[in-house]
């Protein structure tokens, strides 16, 4: 056999054996056909459900939160986030497209282009997400898609690498909520999270009718997200999330706010809450804490801040709570207003003996008393007196009339129902007894102390809490309305009248005579200083909630406001830390009051327009 | 025996028919069922492109395309099989300096004739249609170095002709490279190392080429020279899960395809993921996915049992030519074939890395439809003239 001829023959023995070998692999691939597509099935068919039957969410638009005229206090604005991959472009096509975007989005050029050389994660790991530009305006992002998508003239091959090009680069809708007042009751109106579901406040309460239901499609979508004709098997549009209009009043909420900050900076105090309300329909106008914070650049940490607490916070109410002892006298004792006690600043209960720590400070003098001096004075020793003239449960069976220990009806949010002792009063000591003639043994929140103020100046009655007017669609029709709803009457008319009487010395001649003073208007409330308890083991030295609630004007109250101040420094009276904040909001009050009324506002008293003088010693 | 069938006039001795040794059950004439084979494919393809392009604005037109090109390639692969393959010996040295000026050439025309598609630039476009000149150098250099082995028959297990030959394939690989097109420049080196192995080069020799190609590899892999999307593709192909979205998307979206064909596939023109356009390139590179899920395991392995068939032919044909350099351009051509269907098919199942590797006479695109019309002719030549 020649050479040429043994190298022939190792030819075609090569071709043939490698032929063998491809066979083999083809016979490999054939099996690995049969397992894809008969072992695999389930798992292979269930990918491929998953892939078609996932339904694309058709986001719904969130409503608005609205002011009471109609302000915008939350919206949303449609922005844009530009996402790439940075493993999609070459270097060159980076560089393109990042003047591209420079141009149109107004983005900073050498920050992108930065970004899209980050092809690794920190961790190491491959990197196919990065966010090149935030928040983009409708306007630029409409810009940029026009740039993305089909242009005039351009040939078939002109198309592919259009869409291949801009492939690696996604607009993606993000929807920002966004608060055009700021720093306006951010505690009370809440905030949203990124994904837009409400977090807290308004905003997680009324979610559903904020938040709307969103749409979806079940169908088959091509590779770029678009519906195959014909394929849609489930189909339903997104309902719009509904506009809300609150009972806020946009220039009372903000003097309250702009009044309490200065208030918490004037006293230093843990926060200061004030509520607004309107006596007569319920309606809360104005809810505001001190410290404050922009909702629009929330803190990192805001736990401390966010916090509602005229609705969540329960603490001891002190004096305010004279009011309800007064409302129970009227009602229980039939010749209470002969009685009258000499008090000089102490009585027994049991073995402890209560103070009036105004006589301490010199503030009130020694002398006979009634009940409306005692409220006028803010004496424990008159409440206590007062007190052991009626049976023991007539004072905490008040305490439940008046709505404490059951949530106010404001569902969705998060809202304590106060406190009141379980047991029976019947075995309850001396001093507890008499503590709770005054403030001591129970828990309200700052709400309920504007509702226990707005039942006096309502005549007895107290009004279901609202907080929404109305409810619009997305084009802004009104849908639903709310009326002013009874919630119950408390106590009869001429009670509330005696107790208004005695509310107005408080103002004119008694302990809140010095700070509160609104030109023309005859103003109404109780001073509250009630020592903080701590824990069980009793009352914190020197640590004090100071508290004022009032109305105004006497005879036909329209606004109802109480201000409540944690551990104020340099001064725990009620009547000094809230006495001015009472003063400021009231006026604003007054303003819109006049403004909202127009003719049937009650008329400024030409007796009011000076400071009351003081009265003579007793 | 040798003596018995006389080489053509003016032919030189290693094109001569006189070297091969009977195999015993060769018969003669025209092989009709490679030609059938081929036209039963392509028509599949057609079918096939047709179907992945429906609904698709992108690609319009596409089916219509290819089957203009089946038309125009089966007649090309007609002529061809009428030619006298062996005196394409004679063009060894014009087609090989054509096939390097058509690759640089193309490197240095303005994007506005030379587009950058998939991220390589081996594409001229002429009016309306483009050709990719990558696609036609496979198949030169094929003949180019069945010449190249077939002039050296006798230095065949000398370990010089191995490295000259490798030096010969050096410049169009370096070329195709630079493109850079990763897919083909594999194709060209396993043309290289195929035609040397069929042409008898030393398995030692070859074992050792393979070595060096590795450790090479391995040096311009972390050399940072190769362009991130191939190096993502041979990434992807590790750990496919990593990246739904991107490469992985691709390669995922191929499994659901072929895994929801089943046993008889969802019908023609009726497949999910084809009809949503979710697994892309599936008109070209990922044609297989197609057939796989309107046609199920039926059709999916009749496809394969049909190039099976194919490469039988063509390597039986190997050793019934008349000439030495028959044998390697129909063993080269066998081997070039295989290594396009494993290579293709395997991906679209994840047994191979994705690398733009188009399955031969089904893929949307004329180019290659065109250089695979030209290789199945000249077997089909070599069959004509078998004894």
């Amino acid at each position: 056999m020649s050479r040429t001829q043994t190298i022939a023959k190792t030819s075609q023995n090569r071709i043939e054996k490698v032929f063998y070998v491809f066979a083999g692999l083809f016979v490999l691939c054939g099996a690995r056909v049969a397992w894809m597509q008969t072992m695999s099935r389930a798992s292979a068919t269930t990918l491929s459900d998953a892939a078609f039957e996932r339904a694309q969410l058709l986001p719904a638009r969130r409503g608005q939160l609205l002011a009471r005229d109609g302000t915008a206090m939350a919206v949303t604005i449609d922005e844009y986030t530009i996402a790439a991959n940075p493993r999609g472009w070459s270097s060159a096509e980076k560089d393109k497209a990042v003047a591209v975007l420079a141009q149109t989005i107004g983005a900073d050029a050498t920050a992108m282009r930065a970004k899209l050389d980050e092809i690794n994660k920190p961790n190491g790991t491959k990197n196919y997400y990065v966010k090149l530009a935030e928040h983009v305006e409708e306007e630029k992002a409409a810009r940029l898609r026009k740039i993305m998508g089909p242009q005039d003239k351009e040939t078939r091959k002109d198309r592919s690498a259009r869409k291949k090009f801009w492939e690696t680069l996604s607009v993606e809708a993000s929807p920002r909520r966004h608060y055009p007042l700021g720093a306006f009751a951010p505690q009370l109106i809440g905030f949203t999270t990124n994904s837009g579901l409400g977090a807290d406040g308004m905003e997680a309460a009324w979610q559903k009718t904020l938040g709307g239901e969103n749409g979806e499609r079940e169908a088959l979508v091509d590779a770029q997200g678009r519906a195959v004709p014909g394929s849609v098997r489930v189909w339903k549009e997104p309902t719009d999330g509904r506009s809300i209009e609150t009972t806020i009043d946009p220039k009372i909420q903000q003097a309250a706010d702009e009044t309490l900050t200065a208030t918490w900076q004037k006293y230093k105090p843990n926060f200061c809450v004030a509520v607004v309300m309107k006596p007569d329909t319920g309606e809360i106008v104005a809810v505001s804490t001190a410290p404050n914070f922009d909702l629009n650049h929330r803190p990192k940490n805001m736990v401390d801040v966010a916090t509602n607490r005229a609705f969540s916070y329960a603490y001891e109410p002190g004096s305010t709570w004279k009011i309800v002892t007064a409302s129970a006298s009227v009602e229980n004792i039939p010749d209470w207003q002969s009685k009258s006690f000499f008090i000089n600043g102490q009585a027994p209960a049991g073995n402890h003996i209560i103070h009036d720590w105004q006589f301490w400070s010199g503030r009130v003098q020694p002398g006979m008393k009634g009940l409306s001096e005692g409220i006028r004075d803010s004496s424990n020793v008159c409440m206590w007196h007062f007190a052991q003239l009626m049976p023991r449960h007539v004072i905490p069976d008040y305490a439940r009339k008046f709505g404490i220990g059951t949530k106010p009806d404001l569902p969705g949010f998060n809202i304590s129902p106060g406190y009141l002792p379980k047991s029976d009063p019947k075995t309850w000591s001396m001093a507890q007894w008499a503590n709770f003639s005054f403030g001591q043994g129970m828990m309200i929140t700052p709400l309920q102390l504007a509702k226990i103020g707005a039942v006096i100046a309502n005549d007895g009655v107290m009004m279901k809490p609202m907080l929404v007017k109305q409810i619009r669609d997305s084009r802004g029709q009104v849908i639903k309305s709310f009326s002013p709803q009874v919630d119950h009457r408390v106590i009869q008319v001429n009670t509330a009248r005696e107790v208004k009487k005695m509310l107005r010395r408080v103002v004119a001649e008694g302990t809140a005579r010095k700070y509160i003073f609104i030109p023309g208007y005859a103003a109404v409330g109780k001073t509250g200083s009630a020592q903080k308890a701590v824990g069980k083991a009793g009352y914190a030295a020197g640590k004090f909630i100071s508290s004022f609630v009032g109305f105004l004007p006497m005879d036909k109250p329209k606004y109802v406001i109480a201000v409540m101040a944690d551990e104020p420094h340099g001064s725990h009276w009620g009547s000094e830390v809230c006495g001015p904040a009472f003063t400021n909001i009231a006026q604003e009050a007054v303003t819109a009051m006049n403004l909202e009324e127009g003719a049937s506002a009650p008329a400024p008293d030409p007796n009011m327009m000076e400071r009351p003088k003081a009265p003579e010693k007793h | 025996m040798a003596a018995s069938v006389s080489p053509a006039p003016r032919l030189p001795s290693y094109v001569a028919s006189s070297d091969f040794i009977e195999s015993g059950k060769q018969r003669g004439g025209f092989d009709w069922v490679l030609a059938l084979l081929v036209v039963v494919i392509s028509l599949w393809g057609v079918a096939s492109v047709f179907s992945a392009t429906r609904g698709e604005a992108a690609a319009a037109g596409d089916g219509a395309k290819q089957a203009g090109f089946v038309v125009l390639g089966l007649m090309a692969m007609g002529a061809i099989a009428m030619a006298r393959y062996r005196s394409f010996v004679h063009v060894q040295a014009p087609l090989y300096i054509a096939t390097l000026i058509t690759l640089a050439v193309v490197l240095k025309l303005p994007t506005s004739i030379a587009p950058v598609i998939n991220g390589a630039k081996s594409w001229i476009r002429l009016g309306p249609i483009s050709l990719q000149i990558s696609e036609f150098a496979k198949f030169a250099l094929l003949v180019c170095l069945a010449a190249f082995w077939a002039r050296r028959q006798k230095e065949a297990q000398n370990g010089r002709t191995l490295f000259l030959s490798f030096l010969y394939v050096l410049p169009p690989l370096l070329l195709v490279l630079k493109q850079p097109d990763f897919g083909t420049a594999v194709a060209i080196l396993s043309i290289w190392l195929g035609v040397a192995f069929f042409a008898g080069a030393r398995a030692t020799h070859l074992l050792l080429a393979i070595f060096i190609g590795v450790a090479l590899f391995t040096v311009v892999w972390n050399s940072g020279k190769l362009a991130p999307h191939q190096k993502e593709r041979l990434a992807v192909f590790l750990t496919p899960d990593t990246n739904l979205r991107g490469s992985g998307y691709q390669l995922n979206q191929a499994q659901i395809a072929i895994g929801g064909g089943q046993i008889t596939g969802q019908g023609f023109g009726q497949g999910l993921q084809n009809r949503a356009h979710y697994v892309p390139e599936n008109h070209t590179d990922f044609v297989f996915t197609v057939v796989a899920e309107e046609w199920g395991f039926v059709g999916g392995s009749l496809l394969l049992l049909l190039y099976l068939a194919l490469l039988w032919r063509t390597a039986r044909l190997a050793g019934e030519g008349d000439s030495y350099f028959g044998t390697l351009l129909c063993g080269g051509f066998s081997a070039l074939l295989a290594f396009h269907c494993l290579i293709n098919i395997g991906m679209t199942m994840r047994l191979m890395p994705v690398t733009g590797v188009p399955l031969p006479f089904f893929s949307y695109g004329g180019s290659s439809f065109l250089a695979f019309s030209l290789g199945a002719g000249t077997c089909l030549s070599v069959s004509a003239r078998r004894r």
